[in-house]
């Protein structure tokens, strides 16, 4: 579930013609919302999150994140100082971190929580028409919006989620909303997709709002900048070679 | 000697590539620490302290800083150094450690080689890692072995090199004996390799070392679900050279190294796994077992033995030399053969704590070691630390003889 919100987070969002609603098939509309966040097989971001809580300071992260096909990335750390040099690794369901004063990249959790309300597999990945089974279960006006309701139910227990209600944009397949649920059906958190704007010669999503549905006061903003299709060596994608990363 | 040789190795590089093309960055940290040490007076060790002098408050400056540069993607070199002042009850001193200096070769997409001072790790576990054969412990040196101490640890001088495939990487590593460089320990040479199977880690590690016999290491970690990660380590060797205490000629003891002929097995197994909760709320449990820790009759020889030297030594200083010796085979946390560590740790409390609390348990003499630590970061590159470490057990259990009975440190960590 996760990992479906980071992919929808991570790539930003294509604006692709649609097809008529009746023709197409649930499986069709994630498949192409997943391709409106992806500008190619292989890319990089930047990514500053921002936690909000009341009464606090915000709290601002920043990372640098590579990509490679479907089930590979590289988050590494940037900012604050004390974090500079991390660098998490995903491929597939499998999640290490590397801390430079430990020295061995050791394995973590999807479900942690990576700051405020981003979890590991928010930043790392995501990918929903690899890792959900999708139902069509109405259409419906979302931020005023005609979008296709679906409900994504995960395909392995390894994902970071277990049901997503997933809204999509019907003329642009631009996700607009989705709601993460636990497996006992709590809902953890809602996913706003936001900041829409021309990148890489799509429509792209800049900013995404999460909010916690335990504490709705608390929310994250993850904006994504600096966007560049680039190639990466597989090896880049190899917990051994994780301490070689700069 | 090393250091310089290699600077100048690095410099003439340097120069030889063109300065304009060398990418620098940096980091570290300052940290300033006081340390309490309430004293155990009645340690068979240490007798009212008389042995050691041991010093019940200290404090210290230390500067760490990293340093990794390249020209290019090709050629690079790391260095890290740690230096600082410290100040105890009885004297002042500065200190520095050149941790690692290395050369960074990359001789294509997917060989690369290190030529210098590396502090190279191994193995999965978090409290011990008995597949460590470089850097970690030996038979006849078992020190403490925790995460804290392998990043605070001297590299060994040598040449690595690591070979990528798609989801296999191999490396060989050869560190020479170099006296004149301050490498006293014999030529070592260590072969690994590291696959992705079935979401399973796996490290193979094969290791030798001149006039002792060859080790083998097998590593793995996999996660199981969203939460719950579990690992394992396990070494073997023939034969140990690790010390024990005998009974020589007319009652005396002596410590006498084993005899690494033997064609006993002397594994080192750990199993361990770790469950995260969702608000990072991380609990760790660990079984470690040690073949070549001293048994139940080793460790009642080791007991009578520092008693023996305990009863002499205010009148005849000889056995202060022999409690110096039993105290160099004093290896915390390594010392018996079974031992159970759980950690549990709560970060983002807040937003501001951290919080965390270890213990190790002596499954052989029932004794324990308790540390707590409470970590403020409210504060964007600044942290402050409290933490205290106790030692409980009775006087003839390892924890329970320990040197101290607890210690409290409070410090003060800069990021830059």
């Amino acid at each position: 579930m996760k990992r479906t919100l980071l992919l929808v987070l991570i790539m930003g969002v294509f604006g692709f013609g649609a097809s008529s609603a009746g023709a197409i098939n649930p499986e069709e509309i994630i498949k192409e919302a997943d391709k409106t966040r992806s500008p190619g097989d292989s890319f990089s971001f930047d990514l500053r999150i921002t936690s909000i809580k009341p009464d606090r300071q915000d709290q601002i992260s920043k990372f640098r994140v590579l990509v490679k096909g479907r089930d590979k990335s590289l988050v590494k750390f940037t900012y604050p100082k004390r974090d500079k040099g991390k660098v998490m690794l995903m491929v597939g369901n499998n999640l290490w971190i590397y801390i430079p004063t430990s020295r061995n990249p050791i394995r973590i959790s999807q479900q942690q929580r990576l700051m405020g309300q981003v979890s590991n597999a928010d930043v790392a990945r995501s990918n929903f028409a690899e890792d959900y089974v999708p139902s069509l279960l109405r259409e419906e006006e979302m931020e005023e919006k005609p979008c296709y309701m679906l409900e994504l139910t995960a395909k392995s227990q390894e994902v970071a989620y277990h049901r997503i209600i997933y809204w999509v944009e019907q003329d642009s397949f631009n996700p607009v909303k989705s709601e993460f649920y636990t497996i006992s059906g709590k809902l953890l958190k809602t996913a706003y997709y936001q900041g829409y704007e021309e990148i890489l010669g799509r429509e792209r999503v800049t900013r995404l709002v999460i909010v916690d549905n335990l504490r709705k006061e608390q929310s994250s903003i993850m904006e994504y900048g600096n966007m560049k299709v680039e190639e990466f060596a597989d090896r880049i994608f190899q917990k051994s070679y994780l301490k070689h990363v700069k | 000697m090393f250091t310089r040789i290699l600077l100048v190795l690095v410099f003439s590089v340097s120069f030889s590539t063109g300065c304009s093309a060398l990418q620098l960055e940096y980091g570290g940290k300052f940290d300033c620490q006081s340390n309490y040490y309430g004293i155990n007076q009645g340690s068979y060790l240490n007798p009212h302290n008389h042995i050691l002098e041991l010093p019940s408050l200290d404090s210290r400056i230390q500067m760490k800083l990293d340093l990794d540069s390249g020209w290019g993607e090709k050629l690079g070199f790391y260095l890290k150094d740690r230096m600082g002042w410290v100040v105890d009850n009885h004297e002042s001193s500065l200190e520095n450690s050149l941790d690692e200096l290395y050369l960074k070769l990359n001789l294509s997409e997917s060989l690369f080689l290190r030529l210098g001072k590396e502090n190279i790790t191994e193995g999965v576990g978090y409290a011990w890692n008995p597949t460590d054969f470089l850097t970690g412990l030996d038979g006849d040196n078992q020190g403490e072995d925790t995460r804290e101490g392998r990043e605070n640890r001297e590299g060994v001088i040598c040449l690595k090199g690591e070979y990528f495939l798609s989801d296999l990487t191999l490396t060989a590593v050869v560190a020479p004996k170099m006296e004149q460089w301050g490498q006293e320990a014999d030529t070592r040479a260590l072969i690994k390799i590291y696959a992705l199977m079935e979401n399973f880690d796996i490290s193979l590690t094969a290791y030798a070392e001149e006039k002792k016999r060859a080790k083998l290491g097998l590593n793995f970690s996999r996660a199981m679900g969203e939460n719950l990660e579990v690992h394992s380590e396990v070494s073997l060797q023939e034969g140990t050279c690790r010390y024990y205490v005998g009974r020589i000629d007319g009652g005396y003891y002596e410590f006498i190294q084993k005899n690494r002929e033997s064609e006993q097995l002397y594994p080192r197994v750990l199993v361990g796994g770790q469950y995260t909760f969702s608000d990072n709320t991380n609990f760790i449990l660990e079984y470690y077992h040690n073949q070549e820790g001293y048994n139940s009759s080793e460790w009642t020889d080791y007991l009578e033995y520092l008693k023996f030297c305990g009863e002499r030594y205010e009148n005849d200083s000889l056995y202060v030399t022999y409690l110096l010796i039993g105290n160099t085979y004093f290896t915390l946390t390594n010392l018996r053969q079974n031992y159970l560590f759980l950690r549990f740790s709560k970060p983002d409390i807040r937003d501001l704590f951290e919080v965390s609390w270890n213990n190790i348990y002596n499954l052989d003499d029932a004794s324990l070691l308790i540390n707590a630590k409470i970590d403020y970061q409210g504060m964007q590159d600044c942290s402050v630390y409290l933490s205290g470490n106790f030692f409980l057990g009775n006087a003839s259990s390892e924890f329970g003889m320990f040197h101290q009975n607890y210690t409290f440190s409070a410090g003060v960590e800069y990021f830059f």
